[in-house]
């Protein structure tokens, strides 16, 4: 049996940037429902309208680490939820890849 | 950390129409084919490069739809000609996507989407 030897350090979070999992779960709420993508200060403006406002260091944080399995991105017009590929799509993505 | 997409992958129906542009001897259609080859490296710097076309879709998109689904996001961009590409984002795991649906003519385009756009 294998044991740490040591506790792996956070990757995202860090002091004045560590939103707590309320947070977290509150933006991926606000990104996964938006309609368009959202830009970063919106989130934050909804946050706050909501009573759950947050730092821009712990949106940052959060965005980070939801980012981190591929489910965001974020281009010109803001952040926008990305899903999982299914059904016709993913077999077509999955034979152009494996024929690449 | 980067949030760009990973890679442009087209449908079956999409690399049949970029492969019939390619093909084609008429200059505008060769005016297609370069703007695509644009494109692809340009949505992979900006995968919302393209203008957003919002949900629900007209019902007269649903063939779109049916086609292609499930769909959660869609962006068309401009071509020469009146021409429209047709994308999606999505991810396959951890890797990001543009998922290029369809590259139509402004009739097939204005059949889906009435009255949107010149």
């Amino acid at each position: 049996m294998t044991t740490l030897r040591s506790v792996p350090r956070p990757v995202h979070a860090k002091r004045g940037a560590n939103p707590t999992l309320e947070t977290l779960e509150y933006i991926r709420g606000i990104l996964k429902r938006a309609p368009a993508p959202i830009s970063r200060n919106e989130i934050l403006r909804i946050l706050s309208q909501a009573g759950h406002g947050t730092t821009r260091q712990a949106l940052n944080a959060a965005i980070g680490f939801l980012a981190d399995d591929g489910s965001l991105v974020e281009g010109s017009k803001g952040l926008q939820w990305v899903h999982q590929a299914e059904g016709r799509i993913l077999e077509t993505i999955r034979r152009k890849t494996a024929s690449a | 950390m980067s949030l760009h997409a990973d890679r442009v992958i087209y449908s079956d129906e999409a690399e049949q129409a970029r492969e019939l542009l390619r093909g084609s001897s008429k200059p505008d259609h060769a005016s297609i084919a370069r703007r695509l080859d644009y494109l692809e490296q340009r949505l992979l710097e900006d995968c919302q490069a393209g203008e957003v076309i919002p949900f629900p879709l007209h019902k007269k998109a649903r063939p779109l739809e049916d086609g292609h689904s499930p769909l959660h996001n869609l962006y068309c961009c401009d071509l020469p000609s009146f021409w429209r590409l047709l994308y999606t984002i999505i991810k396959d795991g951890t890797i990001r996507i543009v998922y290029v649906l369809e590259i139509v003519d402004h009739r097939a385009y204005s059949k889906w989407f009435p009255g949107r756009g010149g």
